[in-house]
Formats: C-alpha cells, structure tokens, sequence
C-alpha cells in the first residue's frame, strides 16, 4: 500500500488540523456527487475509498504514538465518520441515485446505467413513446447525455424533468449542478486552488447565487 | 487544431512558464528535425500541450538543454529534447494538416484553395514520413480521416446539435489520447479528458467563428442551433459546461508531473479562450 501521507498530500510532520484540512478538501474533491453522471464515477469512489483509509491510517498512528507508541490498543479512526457524514458539515447531502432509491418506473434502466450498461439502457428509453414520457424520462435520458459528454442536450433534459416535477430533489440538483458548471466552468467541489471555493455553500445558496447571476445578465445585456 | 488551448500567464509561475516554452520550442525543433523547416510554421499551442500531458502522465523524466534557434539568435532557450512525447505530438500535427489542407482545397474561397494548394505537396510529403517514423501514426490516421468524413457528412446534413457536431473531433481526441496508456482505469481517465478536450477545441473555434460564418453564410452548429439570438451566450455555458467536466477528469489522472500547468490550462486558460471568443461582440465599443 502506499504512504497515507503521500495519498493525502501532506508531510509526516503536519499538524493534526492541517491533515484534516487536507482531508476534508480531497474529500470535496472526490465526492461521489460530483461524479455523479459521469463514465468516472467507479474510479472517483475508488479514489475516495483510497483517501479514507489514508485518513483513518493517519489517525490511528497519531493516536497510537500519542499513547505512549503502544502497539495495541485502538483499532482504524472512527473519527472521520466517511465521507457519507460529510454532508452535515454543510456541503449537502447526497441524494443521488447511488444512494438511495426512490419508487422508480425505470428501476432497470437505472440499474444499467449504474453498471455502465449504457447502449442497452438508451434502447429501453428510445421505446417509450413520444407522448407517454414521464420526468424520470427526461432524466434518466439525461443522465445518459451528461455521461456521453453532450452537455447541451443534458442539460434540456434535465430542465424537463426539473420543470415537469420540481419537487423532486434528484431532478433539481441534476438541473443545478449543470446550470452551476455552464455559468462557472468548475466542476463542483474544487476550483483547482484558484479563486473562491463553494465550500460552505448550502443548495439555496447556490440556487440564489444562480438567480443573482442570471438577473446581472440580463441587465448586462440590457445596457 | 488552432490555438484556443494556452495557459494563464499571469497565474504561471517564472519555472512553470519556462517549462511551458521549452516544450513549446522542443516541439518546434523536433518538428524542423523531422519534417523539415516549413513545418515549424505550422507549430500551435494545441500540440505543445499535447505534448506536456503525455509528458506529465509518463513515468520518465524528460530531457532540457539549452540550445539557440533561429527564432532565439542571441539568448539560449531551455528546450525540451526529442522524446516520445514529442515525436508523437509532431507527427500528430503533420496528419492533421494533411487533412485540414485536403478539407481546404475542397471547400473553401479561391484564395483559401491557393493557399492550400501551395503547402498542401509538402503536408502530403511530412504526413508520409510522419506514418513511417511514429509507431502509432497510420492508427491515428485512419481516425483522422473518419473524422474528417463524418464532419464533412455532419455539416452537410446541416446537424444543428452543436453536441452531434463536436463529437469526431472530440472522438478523435479521445482515440489519441486513450493510446497514451495501458492501464485500463488511467486509459478510461484519458479517453474522458480527450473527448471533453477534442469537444472543447471545436466549440471554442466554432463560436470564435460565428460572426465570420453568419455573413458569409458558411455552416456553423452555434447560428442552427437553440441559442438563437443568444447563440454566444450560449456557446459560453456549453464551453463552460465541457471545462467543467474537463477539470473533474484531469483530478482523477495519474500524474507524474507538471500538475501545476495543467490545472493553470484547464481551470484558468481554457475559460479565459472560452471567455474571449464568446464576449467579442460585447466589447466592440458601440
């Protein structure tokens, strides 16, 4: 296995705070919902997977020398609590179809797009018929559009699902992480260490920043 | 390709932008060294970052000498020295001439086609070498000319997805890029990024010609499609969408080094290109 140090990117003699700084940016970094509609999905959650155990080696040592450098005694931290726990520092919980699994008229479709399966998911949808397709429709086609790399028509799918359901928090947070990217050009959870970060962002505050922005363009064209 | 991808100068440091130039006259050296002098005119940013991402993804180090050029009579420039890299982004350049120049002389105005007609015996002579000396040319050839087949078929259809249109110069890229590797999780990282890459590279040159293609009546997916009279907005959120993505992809490669200068190109230099081909209009003064 490799340094757990390395994994996480700080040295061996960092403080316990900056490990955890550290922590919790790989962890926005890599956070399954920003891999959601992705082909990376499978490879960012095993990068995920690898950053908590490097979190919970890192903890265990630390406690360990602490303890006077006893071999026995705590087993792997339990203090990161996953990145599943993550959520309540703020960030947003995920709601994605990875995790938990609402009453769906397309389980197999979703069951196929999750294992990569993606032509024969596509087919099943293309024989619904014109009239009779519902929001889930609308968003599981554009799920399959995000993970093919056609943004556009990812994004007109998912302001379907969005506007014929807006109740549903799957449709809408599909809807605004796209609008998110097109208007910022940042994945979310990272800006590459330049400029400001969305950290500490609730979804309203994105949702209302997503408002202002668009209200100062249509000033600016205005003028 | 045409220079849309760059980095953010005034976010590189001193030592990151000299690595950036001496890849960039590495490049043009080994272009001169293996396709002969005229050839380094033909020298885009494109390829010199080509050139630095399979650099940063390979496991050797490469190689910087100072040396002069013609370009730098007075002052030695650290260059990179001819390394597979190199070879590959080279020779990928002399292909995609060849075929740029053919879909020229098919085409285009009078004095485009007489332009093309010109270099087009020399490309055609680069393009063969370029399939003996490189292991994987004729592969990346063939991929060259199906994009260019599709694109050509794509445009007289009169696609108006800008999605459809972007996809065989996107697949294209996503084909050389995935021969970057063997491992199956780093070839499936790489062919991501090169899909978003190559769809980035058409948008960005389809929206920088808009004005241009709207009076002289050329095709262009951004003036058919949904846009309308906001078709500059937006070209913007569908360039801003792919950096997006981009940006998520090129977390998840395995690098060796020059993280720094990717994540500058990506996060910073793709926006500000996207940026200045969509916002030309707004800043004429009226």
């Amino acid at each position: 296995m490799s340094d757990p140090y390395q994994v996480l990117g700080v040295s061996r003699d960092a403080t316990d705070e900056q490990i955890k700084t550290a922590y919790r940016d790989l962890a926005r970094k890599y956070h399954p919902d920003n891999y959601q509609d992705s082909p990376l999905a499978d490879i960012a959650s095993e990068k995920m997977k690898e950053i908590n155990a490097a979190y919970d080696e890192v903890q265990a040592e630390r406690k360990n020398a602490k303890n006077g450098g006893g071999a026995g005694g705590y087993g792997p931290g339990s203090s990161r609590g996953g990145y599943a726990g993550y959520g309540n520092s703020g960030y947003g919980q995920s709601s994605g179809y990875a995790g938990y699994t609402p009453p769906s008229e397309f389980a197999d479709v979703r069951r196929m797009i999750s294992q990569n399966r993606i032509a024969e998911a596509e087919e099943i949808l293309d024989g619904v018929a014109e009239g009779s397709r519902s929001a889930e429709w609308y968003f599981l086609k554009g799920s399959i559009y995000h993970r093919r790399g056609w943004f556009d028509e990812a994004m007109n799918h998912f302001a379907r699902a969005y506007q014929m359901n807006p109740g549903n928090p799957e449709y809408r947070e599909a809807y605004q992480k796209c609008m998110y990217q097109r208007n910022t050009g940042n994945p979310y959870g990272t800006t590459g260490g330049y400029g400001t970060d969305v950290y500490g962002c609730s979804c309203c505050d994105l949702c209302t920043s997503l408002m202002c922005m668009s209200m100062c363009c249509d000033c600016g064209r205005g003028c | 390709m045409f220079g849309y991808v760059k980095p953010y100068k005034p976010e590189l440091r001193v030592c990151e932008l000299e690595t950036y130039k001496a890849v960039y006259c590495g490049l043009c050296r080994e272009m001169g060294r293996a396709y002969g002098p005229l050839s380094r005119a033909t020298l885009s940013y494109d390829f010199a970052f080509l050139a630095l991402l399979e650099m940063a993804v390979s496991p050797q180090d490469p190689a910087f000498c100072p040396k002069r050029c013609a370009m730098h009579p007075l002052r030695r420039q650290a260059t990179c020295m001819s390394c597979p890299a190199l070879e590959r982004s080279a020779a990928a350049a002399m292909i995609l001439l060849y075929y740029k120049l053919r879909d020229d002389l098919a085409d285009r105005g009078f004095w485009k086609k007489l332009g093309a007609a010109l270099i087009y015996p020399v490309a055609a002579t680069a393009r063969k070498r370029a399939l003996r000396r490189s292991e994987n040319a004729p592969e990346l050839d063939r991929a060259a000319a199906e994009m260019m087949a599709s694109q050509a078929a794509l445009e007289k259809a009169g696609c108006a997805s800008a999605d459809m249109a972007a996809e065989p110069t996107a697949k294209f890229i996503e084909h050389a890029l995935s021969a970057l590797s063997t491992d199956d999780g780093q070839r499936t990282v790489l062919a991501r990024f090169g899909y978003l890459f190559g769809r980035y590279i058409y948008l960005c040159d389809a929206a920088d010609d808009m004005e241009d293609d709207k009076k002289k009546g050329n095709y262009n997916p951004f003036l058919l499609g949904q846009g309308g009279e906001d078709a500059l907005a937006w070209a913007k959120g569908s360039l801003l969408a792919t950096t997006a993505e981009l940006a998520a992809a090129l977390e998840l490669l395995r690098i060796y080094r020059y993280k720094p200068i990717l994540d500058n190109v990506v996060y910073l230099g793709l926006k500000s290109e996207a940026a200045r081909v969509t916002e030309k209009r707004s800043n004429k003064p009226e």
